[in-house]
């Protein structure tokens, strides 16, 4: 018979807050490792910053800033303020990443620690404390805005210790940890607002894409710089840290924030736990398309988000053609000008061609992020026993996993094409001068490299699952970084080999590099292979 | 019931032999040894952790073994492409695309599992009452449950495994379930429940094993068990009760206010023996419930294991007390 053990009566332990403390640190849990990532890497690209700045003055410092005026410079890197001093060099030429990096990643780790753990039902568990769902909101957020503060005092200090003028080191770091935190709230009230964790994040996204858009055409715009002020981006500029250090964008960047994360607060109080606050349809019609094999359902799932993706490429490309010539006027005739752009990494941009091509290599890794996102969807539908179903039919891994590998490199094709007809559009309408067959080519020639990180996502996937869209989104970010600085401090060449952006040849402006591009299909392929027959023979989680 | 004799002619639906798992250090399945007849329903019980979900997963093809082997109809589970196509699956926590419909889901896992018959699977969806309209986010567990209830039983597979099937189910649809699985047995096809539900067990399972810390502790007819441990004889006597302590097959002897309470694990008539030159003035039997029984084997200080060891010598003779 079972022991006899009567339960003692629980004691009444009533500390204040311990429901709040505990979600707290539910939260850092979460995200404490990606955190100290983004705070470190952007504390070295700012340190990468700081030591490419000698190096662009001894190349050809005059020419610096008819270059960094220049409005194609100023869509893609945006608005130089001082950068004749180091701080305001090392900013603007990183700006562009670091403002990149932690806003997405804001966006994606407040939608998972929020919206993630309501979905999965984690949170019932939570709530089942004396805690409200405004308060467990709140205190998930709290623990989250740890990183942009980390990351303001990583930025600051790097600058000052690398010799930047302490107020704008401060001013800049400041302004882009509000930044950070404008869209930790943004991705917060888009948790609010939609029940679904994909969905959440394809609303924050594309907002944060929206505004990130804008700055650029504001800053590339010749009648355009009031547009700043719509985008916090532009706000950040605007502060023009090492120049004017202006205070009054502190204003809408202190305020976004607030504003966002009390709208947040307020509906997680008015709605029901599970739902969002758009009601979506829970019944519809049912359409049977794309239901009967693993394949024809693998394609189903990226169709959905084909459409969003699509259209940000349309964006990018029609962006990246509008502004194909406006470098071509860079006075070319001294040799401290060529020197300088390549410092820049925008060496080719002297063309149209070289243009795009530059503008390409940074795509690829969008259109890596969006493979890496459809294999780790995979890996999600694994640990949630999505798959207990459908693997107890006929369905052989492979055929399972591979259908989502072709269906994910089908799409990659789709969005090339979409990218090459987008980039001939825009550079037509501002008659830059470029062919399509030119389009084409530079949007193909840079095809093989997010091939070859879903080739080796699958592989992770294949062997060690859990790391692999963190790792594979690591490298294809770092190797990027690795291909864009390391030329401008003269890093040695093994290094840079390690990088396959390094391997891309700038077509159309030079011939394509067909040994490369061979070379990383070919590993494409065989890290592909092994995953998927490391896949079928181990444990599903 | 299935014609015992024709059925051990076949190859059975699912033989294991010394299927083991290991996670690490930890040994979830211990070289078990398992043969399931081709045609019966098998009930497959354990307290939590004891290795029943490994084993399904195991059979599922799923996870691999660290050692052993299992077959599914003489075919190693390995071989998913032909095992797969004469199974059926209901796992014990549904999980589905949240914005597939019920309707959506069938027709996804109706056509993995190749071709389906879409009026059965119709006549089951309105047996278990499924809205197949809604989303699959806006179920419960039950409809979630639901769902696969129905692609599993409109595949006409000729091994159905289920993992706590009606754990989420109201009585109502688990009588259904109930009646689903009668029919099914009648067919000749064969069911594996894996199942906490006792009473459940009790009704659809001929045979039962039981698995405790990834081994197999027992293997019988439900019938036999509950008679292998135990029936409760209630005697009143009219006068002192003879001493009883030492008849064989009595376990343990409480006094009453009326006479005395035997635990019987045996057959009774030593014990009749025992106590015909008392006064008997009533005597009521019961067996052990079938929860009793299992509650013994759950239980980690083996009393279960005590009471197989009393009734070991005994096991194959036919029914012993009162029949079922």
């Amino acid at each position: 018979m079972v022991a006899d053990t009567a339960l003692a009566p629980a004691r009444d332990v009533r500390r204040p807050l311990h429901a709040e403390r505990a979600n707290v640190r539910l939260a850092v849990r979460q995200v404490w490792f990606g955190g100290l990532v983004i705070a470190a890497s952007t504390g070295l690209l700012l340190w990468m910053g700081v030591k490419s700045f000698h190096k662009s003055q001894q190349s050809g410092g005059g020419l610096l800033a008819p270059l960094a005026d220049n409005p194609a410079v100023r869509a893609i890197y945006g608005l130089p303020t001082a950068i004749d001093t180091l701080g305001g060099f090392a900013v603007w030429r990183v700006a562009l990443f670091v403002t990149l990096l932690g806003t997405v990643w804001v966006t994606l780790a407040t939608t998972r620690v929020l919206r993630g753990s309501e979905e999965t039902g984690r949170l019932d568990l939570v709530l089942a404390n004396p805690l409200s769902l405004v308060r467990a909101t709140f205190t998930s957020l709290a623990a989250v805005f740890a990183v942009p503060v980390l990351t303001v005092l990583v930025a600051g200090s790097v600058l000052q210790g690398g010799g930047a003028a302490a107020a704008g080191s401060w001013l800049y770091a400041g302004g882009l940890g509000l930044l950070v935190v404008t869209f930790m709230g943004l991705a917060a009230l888009a948790s609010q607002l939609l029940p679904e964790r994909r969905r959440a994040n394809g609303l924050a996204m594309g907002v944060l894409f929206a505004t990130f858009v804008l700055r650029m055409w504001a800053d590339g715009g010749t009648n355009s710089q009031w547009a700043r002020w719509t985008t916090p981006f532009g706000w950040l500029e605007q502060l023009h840290a090492f120049g004017g250090n202006d205070l009054l964008p502190l204003v809408p960047l202190e305020a976004a924030p607030v504003v966002l994360v009390t709208l947040a607060l307020v509906m997680s109080g008015e709605r029901d736990t599970g739902a969002g606050m758009v009601r979506a349809a829970d019944t519809k019609q049912a359409s049977t398309r794309l239901l009967s094999t693993p394949l024809a359902f693998a394609t189903r799932r990226q169709s959905g988000e084909l459409g969003a993706w699509a259209a940000a490429i349309v964006v990018l490309g029609v962006l990246s053609g509008g502004l194909a010539e406006t470098l071509v006027g860079f006075p070319q005739s001294q040799p401290e000008a060529t020197k300088l752009l390549q410092q820049v990494g925008m060496g080719a941009a002297i063309t149209p061609g070289g243009f795009i091509a530059i503008m390409n290599v940074f795509y690829v890794v969008v259109l890596a992020t969006y493979a890496i996102a459809s294999v780790h969807a995979d890996y999600d539908d694994e640990i949630t026993n999505r798959l207990d179903l459908p693997y107890s039919n006929r369905v052989s891994r492979t055929a399972w996993s591979g259908s989502t590998v072709l269906a994910t490199t089908a799409v990659l094709v789709v969005l090339t094409i979409v990218l090459a007809l987008a980039t001939w559009i825009g550079s037509s309408a501002a008659n830059a001068g470029l062919s399509i067959g030119d389009s084409f080519a530079a949007a193909a020639n840079v095809l093989p490299v997010p091939i070859l990180f879903l080739g080796l996502a699958v592989l992770l996937h294949g062997v060690r699952p859990s790391w692999a869209a963190g790792a594979v989104s690591v490298l294809a970010i770092g190797l990027y970084m690795v291909q864009l600085i390391g030329p401008a401090l003269s890093w040695p060449t093994w290094v840079l080999d390690l990088s396959p952006y390094h391997h891309l040849a700038l077509v159309p402006a030079e011939p394509a590099a067909w040994t490369a591009l061979v070379v990383m299909l070919c590993i494409a392929a065989v890290c592909g292979a092994l995953g998927l027959f490391a896949y079928s023979r181990r444990d599903l989680q | 019931m299935t014609d015992s004799a024709a059925v051990r002619d076949h190859v059975p639906a699912i033989a294991t032999e010394k299927l083991t798992k290991r996670f690490g250090s930890f040994t979830a399945l211990d070289r078990l040894d398992l043969e399931v007849r081709r045609g019966e329903v098998f009930g497959y019980l354990g307290p939590n952790g004891a290795g029943k979900s490994t084993t399904l997963r195991l059979l599922l093809g799923l996870i691999r073994p660290t050692g052993g082997s299992a077959r599914i109809f003489g075919v190693d589970v390995g071989d998913v492409r032909r095992v797969h196509e004469r199974i059926a699956y209901v796992p014990g926590d549904v999980a589905l695309w949240p914005r597939l419909t019920g309707g959506q889901c069938l027709e996804l896992f109706g056509r993995l599992h190749g071709q389906v018959d879409a009026d059965l699977r119709d006549g089951l969806v309105e047996r278990f009452e499924l809205d197949t309209s809604k989303r699959a986010r806006a179920y419960s567990k039950g409809n979630r449950q639901k769902v696969a209830l129905v692609a599993a039983f409109a595949t006409g597979a000729d091994l159905i495994l289920l993992d706590e099937p009606t754990s989420g189910l109201d009585p109502l649809i688990e009588a259904e379930f109930v009646k689903t699985v009668r029919e099914v047995a009648a067919q000749g096809r064969t069911v594996f429940l894996s199942s906490h539900i006792l009473a459940e067990v009790e009704t659809l399972c001929e045979r039962v094993g039981i698995l405790r810390e990834g081994r197999l502790v027992e293997v019988a007819d439900v019938g036999k068990l509950r008679t292998m441990h135990g029936t409760d004889v209630e005697v009143d006597l009219d006068g002192p009760a003879p001493d009883l302590s030492h008849v064989p097959g009595v376990a343990r002897v409480d006094p009453t206010p009326e006479g005395v309470r035997i635990q019987l694990s045996d057959e009774p008539g030593p014990l009749l023996q025992a106590l015909a030159p008392a006064k008997v003035t009533a005597l009521r039997s019961r067996e052990a419930s079938l929860e009793e029984v299992f509650l013994g084997y759950y239980s980690s200080d083996g009393a279960g294991d005590k009471a197989k060891a009393g009734a070991g010598a005994r096991a194959g003779d036919g029914e012993v007390g009162h029949g079922r």
